[in-house]
């Protein structure tokens, strides 16, 4: 009895091994693809810090939610990574930061929507963990929205394709 | 902890879902039963609008056209688009603005049981359904798409 006992356990624990395995790179995996829109979020966060246009949604706050909340999922993965520091910038961002005028500060935000976009949109396509494709899913829905309000703002199309 | 849980708490629905409906009937698969869900939300919102014009009557346009992919995506996965419901109250535009949240929130959910191709086309109903509802929601309104 206490054989077969020794030999169920061990081969469950042999079945169980690569099943854990495989699943504890999924996460990883779901991860490695969220650490970039941590960084991208963060980055747009403080170039929106300067003043955008009269009847702009307030692009800073949502930027600094949409990284906040990707960070809870990171750090549920058991990983961290350092806040993004000023000049580390994506050039996308840093043509919103750097854009003199309104006018050419609403352009930027326009290009910078589009891209964060471009770039959660490919992140859904690949992420296999539910909590964490629905919170890049919303964010995505976010700048969907904030891309629509913005271009509608510069007199724009607001259908018109992000890219 | 928590990931694993939810990991197994979404296994768990699928399996129960793939369990639910008629003895005699087969329930349509997976995909085809989520989506169903998304294309009875479309329809609402292109119903509410019907027979508005400018910008709404785009927004309905683009509705229907989600719809349109839906439905089309709905029967090449096995299921038959007839079974969602089409609305038989009479429209009324002032209620769209809740119907594209409702419509955005259902292609959010939906997203973790599509795969491949289908988790292709949620991406953009999700993108396009956002859009939509941010030029019909007033901005006094909460501003949708932001994690709670």
């Amino acid at each position: 009895m206490r054989r077969r006992e020794l030999l169920l356990a061990g081969t469950g624990a042999l079945l169980a091994r690569p099943s854990a395995a495989v699943a504890a790179a999924a996460l990883d995996r779901n991860g490695d693809i969220i650490k970039p829109l941590i960084a991208r979020e963060e980055a747009a966060a403080i170039a929106y810090r300067g003043a955008l246009p009269a009847g702009a949604p307030p692009l800073a706050r949502f930027a600094a939610e949409h990284a906040a909340a990707l960070r809870t999922e990171f750090q549920a993965l058991g990983r961290g990574v350092a806040p993004l520091k000023a000049d580390q910038l994506d050039p996308a961002a840093q043509r919103v930061a750097g854009a003199t005028t309104p006018r050419a500060r609403l352009a930027a935000a326009i290009a910078l929507e589009a891209d964060l976009l471009t770039a959660c949109r490919a992140a859904v396509l690949e992420l296999t963990e539910p909590g964490i494709l629905r919170t890049t899913a919303t964010i995505l829905a976010g700048h969907a929205q904030q891309h629509a309000l913005l271009a509608r703002l510069a007199g724009r199309d607001p259908f018109a394709p992000s890219r | 902890m928590v990931t694993r849980r939810s990991l197994l708490l979404a296994a768990g629905g699928a399996v129960v879902l793939a369990g639910c409906g008629n003895d005699d009937e087969a329930p349509p698969p997976v995909p085809a039963h989520v989506m169903l869900g998304q294309l009875v939300a479309e329809r609402a919102l292109a119903h509410e609008l019907s027979g508005t014009s400018g910008l709404r009557r785009r927004v309905a346009a683009r509705s229907s056209d989600r719809a349109r992919r839906l439905a089309s995506a709905i029967a090449a996965a096995g299921g038959d688009p007839h079974e969602a419901a089409e609305p038989d109250s009479p429209p009324d535009p002032g209620a769209a603005a809740a119907r594209a949240r409702a419509a955005l929130e259902r292609h959010v959910g939906a997203l973790p049981r599509l795969s491949g191709s289908l988790r292709a086309l949620g991406a953009d109903l999700v993108a396009g359904a956002a859009a939509d509802a941010a030029v019909l929601t007033r901005a006094a309104e909460a501003f949708p798409g932001t994690p709670r």
